[in-house]
Order: structure tokens, then C-alpha cells, then sequence
């Protein structure tokens, strides 16, 4: 019989199965209770509509195909903004971290632009970028950047003074105690912004294309709103929670797998 | 002979944001080839600051350091470091952490593979090669550590209290490991410590920092061999004591 007690056990404990057995449980009652709620009639069905409707029209969408064509155009937009942001992120933070003139000179700006609301920014993305799809990956990436750059100038900033004596004494200087060093222990922090990059991409990505698209998951679910079909509406809300989730553990199991070295949390 | 490090007239300020912190003042101690010297001091003390110094790491802001003679430009694979925390990239695994001075220097992947095999058997690691630190204990990522420092073929090992958060019994076969080492290599040491007997253990000879500013308050040679003999001798006995008042204890 497998321990209970053993701290790094990786094989499923009773207790990891009951917990998983609590979450499915948790979100079951929740359904139910939308589902009587709903059904009793204190709101308008139409406008509060069960998950029993919601998931019909789920299913219907997705048998017309409308809905995977929406998700893949979301879905494109997003992975592109997410890798430009990461990649214009890190880039960055390892750059304002570690040079002090780039801190120096950057750093008041990308605050600055860091709390405008990007909803604030889509009317300037129309006029000078329209309703391509650049706008709306640049849009992704925009909200992909900023959490990525601070979390990964954080890191930067916490490189131990020891490790960049080590490897000081050890022949490394210059670029390359960036890349042996720096970039290597910051790489943790760096993935920790990218997870929530994973989301804010989406955030910005669903304002874009809210205000200026013809497709895509949140142009499809503003649209239902327009048209008054909240079923529709709340089954793009459903898709687009449960491929975040999706994404968001496949995710986290890559940096495991990428940063293996990372002690165990 | 020349020394093979020598500081002159060595002083350190750090600058924190009510000023210069005077660290170390006036340090003057010298390390001959193949010598063995702790350096004891109370804990903030400067010997952190002045061991950074001695490997080039820290710019004295006054006096000098010097090896074999000639001002010491920056740190260099000739100055050997362990340190006590944090003593290993954690990125890398031990093979990779040990690889890490050679790799830089340019030898080529067998011949790496060759060094860091050899090293890790000489502390008594070869079967941990692949694992990362996190997966060892305190006392095997030391050992890495010293072998990771050794690969570079030091003249000079700077060690900063290696074996202060180890155990009794895995400090006791540290020592005697890096004993080993040292007979066998003939590297210079400069280890620092804030426990007497482990001084005494270990040295040729023995210096004592002040509390901060740090200045040297004596230095002692500490006759060997070291039997339980001569621990227990009147002289060992007298500098033991010596060292204790010296550290306020
Ligand atoms: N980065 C720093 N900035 C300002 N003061 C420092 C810094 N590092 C160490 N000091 C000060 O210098 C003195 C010596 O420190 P250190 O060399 O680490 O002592 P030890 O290693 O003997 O404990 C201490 O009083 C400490 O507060
Ligand atoms: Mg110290």
C-alpha cells in the first residue's frame, strides 16, 4: 500500500483522488444550483437561462462548426499575442533589470502605459492599425507584455549575489553571466508572468475583438448580447473558461517538465 | 617566495543610503603557496567582504591586493570560491555545475564529461552526477561545490564558511575530505570560519578579524600534528582560549 506520509509521492494518493472528487463536487452542486435557480422563474428564462440551455447550445454550435471557427480565429490571434508579448516581455525585463540605463529610461514609460486600461487604447488601435488582424494580436500582445516584464525584472532584481560570484570566479563575464546566470535563474519568474499573461492576453484579445471584428469568441458572444440570446452567449463564456483552464494546465505541467531543476513548491 | 596573496593596507566601505559602511580597515595578511590560513571573526565582521576581495570580486577602496606580486585585476579561475549559501547553481545538475568553469574556458565535451566524472569521485559523489541540487543533501551540494571550484584548477581556494549549517558528523568528514584535498593538491586556503576548533583544526595558521570594522587582531600559527595528543596539549589549549576572548566569548 502506497504512504500517505511521503512527502514526494507521485503516485495518486487516496487523498489526491477524494480532492479531485471535491472540486468535481463543488462545480456539480454549483450547476445545480443555477439550474433550479433558473428553472424556478424568478428571472426571465431568456435572460437567465440553465446551464441545461446553455449546454444545448453549446452542443448546437458546435455541430454547425460555428464555434470551432470562432475558437480557431480566437485561438490564432491569442497564441500569436501571447508568444509576441512573452517573447517583447522577457526581452525587456531582462534588459530593465539587469542595465541600469535601460531601467532608467524605460521603466517610467512602461509604468505609465502599464496602468492605462486597454480598453482606453482600442479606439488609438483602430485609427492607426484598423480592424486587421494585426490590431488584434498586437492587442493580445499588449496585454500579454506587462505582466511578463515585471515578473521578470523582479526575478532579475533577485538574482543571488552569490550565484553571479560563482560563475564570476568561474570565467564568466560580460554577456555571457547574462546567459549563464541571469537568464537562467530568472527564467522561473519569467514563467510565472507568462501564466498570467496566459489570461490578460485573453482579457485584451476579447476587448479587440469586441470593438472591432467580424469573428472570434468574444465578437461572437457580444454579438449573441446584441441579439438577445443569452444561451449562445453564456456557452462562448463556458468555451472560452474552459480552454483557459485547459491552456492554463497544460502550461503549467510545460515548465515543470522545462524547468525541472525548480524545487518542488 | 612570492605570496600568493597578499593584502596591503586593506580597506572596504559599502555604500548604503546613509553613506559609506566601513566593513574592513587596515587588513594587512599574506597567504603563501600551499598555506592554509582561517580567518576567524565575529559574524559581521567583514569576513565576507574581505574574502570577496581577496578573489577579486569587491574593489578594496583602500590598500591593495595582490598575487605572486602583481595587483589582482578581477576574479579569475585561479581563485577558487565556496561559499555557504547557495553554493551551487541550481539550474544545472552536478555534473552540469562542475562542467560550468571548463565549459566557459572552451574544452571540449569529453573532456569535461572526463574532469567532472574524475572530480565528483575525488569528494565521493559519482553517482550523483546527474541530480540537481535540489535533490541533495547540504552536506553533497558542498561537496559539489568544492569540486565545482577544483575543476578550474585553483591556486587558491576561498572558502566562506562551507560547513557552517552542516551537521556535526557530515561537517567532521567535510573537513577531512577537503584535508584530503588539499594534501593531495597543495592549493592555498583561506577558509573562513567563526568556529574556533574548526579554525584550529584545519589551519596553518590561524587570523583573527575584529568585529565591524574588521581589522586583524592577531594571527597564529597552530603547530601540528593535529592527534588528539596535541589537542589536548597546554599550547592548543592556550590559543584556543586566546581565540575565544578574542571573539568575545
Ligand atoms: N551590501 C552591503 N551593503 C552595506 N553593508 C554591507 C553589505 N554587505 C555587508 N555589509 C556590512 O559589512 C559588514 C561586514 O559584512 P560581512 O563581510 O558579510 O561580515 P561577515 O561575513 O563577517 O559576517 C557588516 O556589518 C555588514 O552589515
Ligand atoms: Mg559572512
Amino acid at each position: 500500500m502506497p504512504s500517505r506520509f511521503a512527502a514526494n509521492d507521485p503516485s495518486p494518493s487516496p487523498s489526491e483522488s477524494s480532492r479531485a472528487l471535491v472540486s468535481l463536487g463543488s462545480a456539480a452542486a454549483a450547476l445545480l444550483v443555477w439550474e433550479a435557480a433558473a428553472r424556478s422563474g424568478v428571472y426571465p428564462p431568456h435572460l437567465f437561462p440553465p446551464p441545461s440551455a446553455v449546454l444545448r447550445a453549446l452542443v448546437l454550435d458546435a455541430r454547425s462548426g460555428e464555434l470551432a471557427s470562432d475558437l480557431a480565429a480566437s485561438g490564432r490571434r491569442w497564441s500569436a499575442g501571447l508568444a509576441l508579448g512573452s517573447l517583447c516581455g522577457a526581452a525587456a525585463g531582462l534588459l530593465t533589470g539587469a542595465w541600469r540605463p535601460a531601467r532608467l529610461a524605460a521603466s517610467p514609460l512602461l509604468h505609465f502605459l502599464r496602468v492605462v486600461p486597454f480598453m482606453m487604447l482600442m479606439p488609438l488601435t483602430l485609427l492607426w492599425f484598423g480592424i486587421g488582424e494585426e490590431s488584434k494580436i498586437l492587442f493580445a500582445a499588449w496585454g500579454a507584455f506587462f505582466p511578463v516584464w515585471l515578473s521578470t525584472e523582479t526575478a532579475v532584481f533577485s538574482v543571488e549575489r552569490e550565484y553571479v560570484w560563482a560563475a564570476r570566479t568561474l570565467g564568466a563575464d560580460g554577456l555571457r553571466l547574462w546567459w549563464e546566470v541571469y537568464v537562467p535563474r530568472s527564467l522561473p519568474g519569467t514563467a510565472t508572468g507568462v501564466r498570467l499573461a496566459v489570461s490578460t492576453s485573453m482579457f485584451a484579445l476579447a476587448a479587440a475583438e469586441m470593438v472591432g471584428s467580424f469573428d472570434g469568441i468574444a465578437y461572437r458572444a457580444f454579438y449573441c448580447y446584441q441579439l438577445f440570446q443569452s444561451e449562445k452567449m453564456m456557452a462562448c463564456i463556458a468555451a472560452v473558461g474552459v480552454c483557459g483552464y485547459v491552456a492554463d494546465r497544460i502550461f503549467a505541467a510545460a515548465v515543470r517538465r522545462l524547468l525541472p531543476w525548480q524545487e518542488p513548491a | 617566495m612570492s605570496a600568493a596573496l597578499e593584502l596591503r593596507g586593506v580597506g572596504f566601505n559599502y555604500l548604503s543610503r546613509r553613506g559609506p559602511v566601513s566593513a574592513l580597515v587596515g587588513v594587512d595578511l599574506t597567504l603563501a603557496p600551499s598555506e592554509f590560513v582561517c580567518l576567524l571573526g565575529p559574524s559581521g565582521g567583514g569576513k565576507s567582504t574581505l574574502l570577496a576581495l581577496a578573489a577579486g570580486l569587491l574593489a578594496p577602496t583602500a590598500g591593495q591586493v595582490f598575487a605572486h606580486g602583481r595587483p589582482v585585476p578581477g576574479p579569475g579561475v585561479e581563485r577558487g570560491l565556496v561559499l555557504q549559501k547557495h553554493a551551487l547553481f541550481p539550474w544545472r545538475t552536478a555534473r552540469g555545475n562542475v562542467e560550468f568553469g571548463p565549459r566557459l574556458k572552451g574544452s571540449s565535451a569529453p573532456e569535461r564529461r572526463r574532469c567532472a566524472e574524475e572530480l565528483l569521485a575525488a569528494v565521493g559523489l559519482p553517482e550523483c552526477a546527474d541530480r540537481y541540487p535540489s535533490a541533495l543533501s547540504e552536506g553533497q551540494r558542498q561537496r559539489v561545490a568544492l569540486a565545482r571550484a577544483l575543476a578550474g584548477e585553483p591556486e587558491i581556494l576561498l572558502m566562506d564558511e562551507p560547513f557552517a549549517s552542516l551537521d556535526a558528523l557530515t561537517r567532521r568528514q567535510m573537513q577531512e575530505l577537503l584535508v584530503a584535498v588539499w594534501t593531495q593538491r597543495r592549493p592555498s586556503v583561506l577558509f573562513v570560519t567563526h568556529d574556533v576548533d574548526e579554525a584550529l583544526t584545519l589551519g596553518d595558521r590561524v587570523a583573527v578579524l575584529s568585529a565591524c570594522p574588521g581589522r586583524i587582531l592577531f594571527t597564529r600559527g597552530v603547530p601540528r600534528p593535529r592527534d588528539a595528543a596535541a589537542r589536548l596539549a597546554p599550547e592548543t589549549a592556550a590559543l584556543r582560549a586566546e581565540c575565544l576572548s578574542a571573539l568575545g566569548a
